[in-house]
């Protein structure tokens, strides 16, 4: 019973489009990847390096906004870099992910300590925060008005985010490049369409994208950076790309039952299940989801195959 | 000189390049955060050899990433990616633990048990992403990292309810009996006999890999599973079996490190030696035999960071910027790619010639 009291108060709806946020901006970016034909798992890499940069740019420039630009741009910068590794040099995707996550995980420590002293985090530094604001109309609605109004910025460019990238994949020629790059590169080589430079952009695309989430961390979430604080949300932004099957629809949807998750991770923690099992709870939703949407789809496809 | 031996010469001379273009970039970055540039450079370079515990220090670090890394070489063969092995090789030590403070043995039987135990669970979870794969088609990547996690939580669980000491006075489990710990071989350091069964790892793991039919397989399925498949290779037998076998690998490097270097079990989260086992499979083109070479490598710039950290203001993080540059290099096909085609191009002409005569 005490576990439902805690679920179904508008502060908990509150709170899952708030953690939702940065997985949902870094599940954008791994799907735009994944339909160029690319498995990114540098996106938690890219998360880190935009959470410091956020917090270095708002620091030195005391404008919440140009942190902002600090973190997409640095983030990009990373996405950059493995595009060239992954499109030039022709290195394993994989590889190059582990190593750009453990450069980022240990980069950014390192800078951390060089800038302010402090290995840990960067409560030192009088970093920014984005702001919040109240949604005139909305934030007058009774019960939903408590739920989506007067979120952090950021988690509105998230929702819209969505929107965009849906028009971009879908309606876009840049989105149709996209998508004939990722399902038959061969096709589209002959067809004039510059593979390397298609992947290029969908890469940009994705590292802008994990900056928003990353600055979303550090400037938003929380009001610091700290080691290793994307703490998985990159892999997470992956799995829920997987398993929203790389559409923007769905894969919204994947990032929020993530947030949920870990919504609950964080709400059920005054209950005397022991708390390792409700950490535990977005990565086996992850691995549960996985596995019912695989078994469906098989389904599906052995229907198909016995209509034939 | 053959192709096939100039492809070797060729591996051989892009890892060095990558290597001293890393060593490079760390010299300049010394340089632009150090006070003392000069002497911390030194202190990188030559601190590892310095004294005895440091050398010890060094082989000690390398010894369980001999074993990720062995594992890793068995699992990639397949061309299946596992990013699992920091999950097993944390299980791994749990595992080992439990038999290690729980069960009378006598001192001979009692490591081999525990080693055994944390091996075998090991495998066991290990088999969950390949059967996943196999079953439903499941990307490994993913349910294999998010599996990390869970075994991790599951594992501190375990820890606090079943393990805990609460006389230890912090997160750790009840003290291992001495008959479970491995010995001290190496005096004036904490160098264990977990080396010479590192030493075994490796030759077995080489010898599997290259010399047995089942390593074929493995490596044939690897190169073409198309080609696995219609010759008649059982390709879920062997995509299960080899990640079983890396998992019992890393399980039982876990079970090394926990029964050579500690005294309690007290890991709060996974090690990173499995990420270092993915690295050094990488930078050893996933032959076993090279392994020891890339853990000790490893070992000794990470040693080095040690160093600075400690006499110099130059954070020990700079090491994950040295080990990200050489692996993306030496990962990179394309990366000095025109000698190396140069060279082939000249071999075989040269072969032509000889032929044509």
């Amino acid at each position: 019973m005490n576990a439902w009291n805690i679920i179904f108060t508008t502060d908990f709806a509150f709170m899952v489009f708030r953690v939702t946020t940065p997985i949902l901006f870094t599940a954008l970016g791994a799907m735009i990847s994944r339909r160029a034909g690319i498995m990114n798992i540098s996106l938690e890499g890219m998360m880190l390096v935009g959470a410091l940069f956020g917090v270095i740019g708002s620091t030195y420039s005391q404008s919440a906004l140009v942190g902002v630009l600090c973190a997409v741009v640095a983030s990009l910068l990373l996405s950059l870099v493995f595009a060239y590794f992954v499109l030039k040099l022709k290195s394993d995707l994989i590889l190059t992910g582990i190593a750009l996550n453990l450069m980022a995980s240990g980069g950014t420590v390192f800078l951390l300590s060089v800038i302010c002293g402090d290995k840990g985090v960067s409560t030192s530094m009088a970093s920014k925060v984005v702001p919040s604001i109240e949604i005139p109309l909305i934030k007058d609605i009774p019960i939903l008005g408590e739920i989506l109004s007067g979120h952090n910025v950021l988690t509105y460019v998230a929702l819209l985010s969505v929107v965009v990238v849906y028009v971009l994949v879908n309606k876009s020629p840049l989105g149709l490049r996209i998508r004939s790059v990722g399902e038959n590169p061969d096709a589209a080589e002959s067809v004039g369409i510059s593979v390397v430079k298609t992947r290029f952009i969908a890469l940009m695309i994705t590292g802008i994208l994990s900056g928003l989430g990353g600055a979303f961390m550090s400037m938003g979430y929380v009001s610091w950076f700290a080691r290793d604080m994307a703490a998985g949300r990159g892999y997470i932004a992956l799995a829920a790309q997987n398993l929203g099957n790389a559409t923007p629809i769905g894969t919204c949807l994947a990032s929020f039952l993530f947030g949920i998750a870990d919504a609950l991770s964080s709400s059920l923690q005054i209950l005397s299940v022991p708390a390792e099992f409700i950490q535990m709870i977005p990565y086996v939703t992850t691995v549960i989801g996985l596995i019912v949407y695989a078994a469906y789809r098989k389904k599906q496809t052995q229907k198909k195959q016995a209509a034939l | 000189m053959s192709v096939k031996q100039i492809e070797k010469v060729m591996d051989a001379a892009k890892t060095a390049a990558a290597v001293l273009l890393s060593f490079a970039a760390t010299i300049l970055l010394i340089c632009l955060v150090s006070s003392t540039p000069w002497q911390t450079v030194k202190d990188f370079f030559l601190g590892p050899f310095q004294t005895t515990r440091r050398i010890g220090n060094v082989i000690e670090m390398a010894i369980p990433i001999c074993f990720t890394g062995c594992g890793i070489c068995i699992m990639y063969s397949t061309g299946h990616i596992n990013m699992g092995s920091s999950g097993y090789f944390y299980i791994g030590g749990l595992a080992a633990s439990i038999v290690a403070y729980g069960l009378l043995l006598p001192s001979g039987l009692h490591p081999v048990v525990c080693i055994l135990a944390g091996g075998l669970v090991a495998a066991l979870i290990a088999a969950i992403p390949a059967v996943l794969f196999s079953a439903w088609g499941i990307n490994e990547v993913v349910s294999s990292l998010m599996l990390n996690y869970i075994w991790v939580y599951l594992g501190t669980w375990i820890l606090r309810t079943f393990m805990l000491d609460s006389a230890a006075g912090f997160n750790a489990s009840k003290a291992f009996q001495e008959t479970a710990k491995l010995s001290r071989i190496i005096s004036g350091t904490r160098v264990h006999s977990g080396l010479i069964l590192a030493v075994v790892v490796v030759l077995f793991s080489w010898l599997f890999l290259k010399k047995t039919k089942w390593g074929y397989q493995i490596r044939m399925m690897g190169m073409n599973s198309k080609f696995s498949v219609y010759s008649g290779m059982g390709v879920t037998g062997i995509l299960l079996s080899s990640q079983m076998l890396g998992g019992f690998l890393a399980g039982i490097g876990g079970a090394c490190e926990v029964l050579g270097m500690y005294t309690r079990f007290e890991w709060a989260a996974a090690p990173t030696t499995g990420f270092d086992g993915i690295m050094v499979a990488a930078i050893a083109y996933r032959n076993p035999a090279l392994v020891p070479v890339a853990a000790l490598f490893l070992a000794y710039v990470r040693v080095g960071a040690d160093v600075i950290s400690r006499t110099s203001d130059v954070p020990s993080e700079i090491v994950s910027i040295i080990q990200a540059l050489i692996i993306m290099l030496v990962g990179a096909q394309m990366f000095l790619s025109g000698i190396r085609h140069k060279q082939i191009v000249k071999a075989s002409v040269r072969q032509l010639a000889k032929e044509g005569k």
